[in-house]
């Protein structure tokens, strides 16, 4: 199905990180949306159900951790992809993450964006499910 | 060595030394005491027992001078000498066995002739015996004389008087009496004044040349005519050197020490030794020491009880807090020492654990601030890569205007991480204590500017309305001009950044005769009133500006407070939740920080 558009969820608080994000995505070929904050997040997941969320943890109004809890709550919710991307690398928050189903757990820093699109897109290619 | 053995041998010395050294000094006191007090016992002992036994030689010299002295008894040995016929025997022995008859005390009497043949004699076996060279002859012929004589072994010794019989100036004969012994034994044997140990010997050195005793002994029933004197150091041969002394260090016929006294008896050459054990003299003190050790060691058991006991209290609270620290050594922080006491080791428990809540809380200050920053310092490092990156990417194409805007980008980036660095950096020096200080003359009205204008990129994004009101006599303060425009610009920032768009910003500086008050108002989020108190605490941030963006440090408050503080000002605030915030500072116009220490700083 590579003719297929997919769509990305951003959640990202800080614009400028965002802003080249959806460049690059929508470079790519992406249908992106972007959300500054976790409240917002869950709406938009809900409302434009991505193939994918590029989910940040430290977020004004709703953190990541808990928004993607919040979404897992949702049927649509469920099975969503969510690759958590944070500049914190806490084992705590990690196992955290991982443990509601993230597909990943990236620090931000550690990536270029030329990688980071190749990483989402080969992940999208995969089956997922998630059995919370 | 463990303290709590420090302790123990501290009491324990200080409980023992002193007991010692008393119970030593009055032992030592009491010994010398009780030697010298021996000493004069048995001194005054053997004058009397020296004139005790002259007495008894007094007696019998006495009783051979009246013998000696019976002019018919001389008269007819005068004729036997001449003519020894049996008659006139016979009137000598019935001259003496009248003389016997006279005297219960002589036991025998014998008279031997001029020419050393025995003319009569109580025992009828001696008649007739040649007596010639003997001693007794020899020395009966020239003197009066009294002699202690063996009876023969296990027989009890006699003494025997020696005497010439003289009639008109010639040697007749040599009378020869023998008497019991008795008397002299009863006072040799008398114990009186010497204990269970002491007693009185006589000494002679006989023909054979050796001294002997010539009594038995108290310890050596036996030794009559037979034990002689050992070595030459002995009490008895001092006596019979003629010594008149006491001796402490003397050894006994048995070889036990003894307090010794010795006289010498010229006439008979008898060495007189009166002496008691030292262990018997010294009883009283053997037995003082011996309760004293008893005591020391009943003392030293109570002391080292009591000092472990006491010990281990005064220890238990510093091992307890030694507990608490290894584990605070090892990391772990949530540890507090339990048992309180009531003193100076308390007050240190106390004060260990109030340290150890405070180290908590900035452990957890420094975790969460390491986080942080780390998160802080690694947004605009993010944003610096992806932009940069994406503008090398040869697969990613964008227009000219694009390119300028991902540089502006990068620059925003930039400028933010170089302020966070100089806020860490500031932080650093307040905590140190090495903030650097110059006394710069500041306009006010044109730092103010200054920080608007460095701000206006974000004033116009939020469509903030800044309205400032400066006072016309406003003059210049001295303070460093870097500090005045890091208050500001922290104060303005927070102004916007917690204000929603549209708001306005107030800003009045007004002049007082010595100060300035700076004042800035906002409409935005206000600080909720339960955490008003730790908003100058470093690291911190109210809830509601977290909820509000994740960026900010928790440092901006904390420096503007160090450095108003140092520049001699005060801040301080109003505000309520989403009612807003007023905050104040008021600064001197002259200089107030002091440059000595500055100093000292750079």
């Amino acid at each position: 199905m590579a003719d297929k558009r997919h769509k990305i969820l951003i959640v990202e608080d800080e614009e400028a990180l965002s802003e080249i994000l959806r460049d690059r995505f929508e470079n790519e070929g992406f249908d992106v949306f972007v959300a500054k904050d976790g409240a917002q997040g869950l709406l938009m997941a809900l409302d434009k159900e991505p193939d994918v969320i590029l989910l940040d943890i430290l977020l004004p109004k709703l953190d990541g951790l808990s928004m993607l809890k919040k979404l897992r709550t949702y049927e649509q919710g469920k099975n969503m992809r969510v690759i958590v991307t944070t500049n914190i690398n806490d084992s705590k928050e990690v196992h955290e993450a991982l443990a509601l189903g993230a597909r990943d757990f990236l620090v931000k820093s550690d990536w270029v964006l030329a990688d980071l699109v190749d990483s989402v897109r080969s992940q999208l290619e995969e089956p997922y499910r998630y059995v919370g | 060595m463990r303290l709590i053995e420090k302790i123990i041998l501290l009491l324990l010395g200080l409980a023992l030394v002193p007991l010692m050294l008393v119970g030593g000094s009055l032992y030592l006191y009491a010994q010398h005491n009780i030697e010298r007090e021996t000493e004069g016992n048995l001194n005054s002992i053997a004058t009397i027992q020296e004139h005790r036994i002259a007495s008894i030689r007094a007696i019998n010299l006495e009783r051979l001078t009246n013998f000696t002295s019976r002019t018919q008894l001389k008269t007819i040995l005068g004729q036997y000498d001449q003519t020894p016929t049996p008659a006139s025997q016979v009137q000598l022995i019935a001259n003496i066995t009248q003389a016997k008859a006279a005297d219960s005390n002589l036991s025998n009497i014998t008279i031997i002739s001029n020419k050393g043949v025995v003319a009569a004699s109580t025992d009828p076996k001696l008649t007739g015996s040649n007596l010639a060279d003997t001693e007794s002859f020899k020395i009966g012929s020239r003197q009066n004389s009294v002699q202690l004589v063996s009876r023969g072994k296990g027989q009890k010794p006699v003494i025997y008087l020696y005497g010439p019989l003289v009639l008109n100036n010639q040697v007749n004969g040599v009378a020869e009496i023998e008497v019991g012994s008795d008397d002299l034994l009863a006072i040799v044997h008398d114990y009186t004044g010497l204990g269970k140990t002491g007693e009185t010997t006589i000494v002679q050195i006989l023909l054979g040349g050796q001294a002997t005793y010539l009594t038995s002994l108290r310890f050596d029933k036996q030794a009559a005519f037979n034990r002689t004197v050992a070595g030459s150091e002995s009490a008895e041969s001092k006596a019979l050197m003629g010594q008149t002394t006491t001796l402490t260090d003397s050894k006994d016929y048995r070889g036990v020490p003894v307090l010794a006294a010795t006289r010498y008896i010229k006439d008979s050459k008898w060495g007189l030794v009166v002496k008691i054990d030292q262990t018997e003299a010294f009883q009283a003190a053997t037995q003082l020491r011996s309760e004293f050790l008893l005591l020391a060691f009943i003392s030293s058991v109570l002391v080292v009880f009591t000092a472990t006991a006491l010990a281990q209290r005064a220890t238990q609270p510093i091992l307890d807090i030694d507990e608490v620290a290894e584990e605070v050594s090892r990391g772990k922080l949530a540890d507090r020492v339990h048992n309180i006491t009531n003193d100076e080791l308390g007050n240190l428990a106390t004060t260990f654990n109030t340290m150890l809540d405070n180290l908590e809380v900035l452990d957890k200050a420094k975790s969460d601030f390491v986080s942080l920053a780390s998160h802080q310092l690694r947004t605009p490092l993010t944003s610096i890569k992806w932009y940069a990156e994406s503008l090398l990417d040869p697969s990613f194409k964008i227009n000219k205007p694009k390119q300028k805007h991902y540089l502006e980008q990068l620059l925003a980036s930039n400028d933010r991480m170089i302020e966070l660095v100089n806020a860490l950096l500031n932080v650093s020096r307040i905590d140190f204590n090495k903030l650097p200080a110059k006394a710069d003359k500041v306009q006010l009205k044109d730092a103010l500017e200054q920080v608007i204008s460095d701000l206006s990129v974000r004033i116009r994004e939020k469509n903030i309305v800044i309205d400032t009101k400066l006072d016309p006599k406003l003059g210049p303060i001295i303070i460093d001009r870097s500090w005045i425009r890091v208050i500001l610009q922290d104060l303005i920032s927070n102004a916007i950044k917690y204000s929603p768009p549209k708001q306005h910003v107030g800003i009045t500086i007004e002049q007082l005769p010595e100060h300035v008050l700076i004042q800035v108002k906002d409409n935005g989020v206000g600080i909720p009133i339960s955490q008003q108190s730790k908003i100058f605490t470093k690291f911190f941030r109210a809830d509601n500006a977290r909820r509000l963006g994740s960026d900010g440090s928790g440092l901006g408050m904390y420096i503007t407070k160090a450095m108003v503080e140092r520049a001699g000002g005060t801040i301080w605030f109003e505000s309520g939740e989403n009612a807003g915030t007023i905050f104040y500072v008021k600064l001197p116009t002259q200089d107030h920080h002091d440059h000595k220490r500055t100093d000292d700083e750079k």
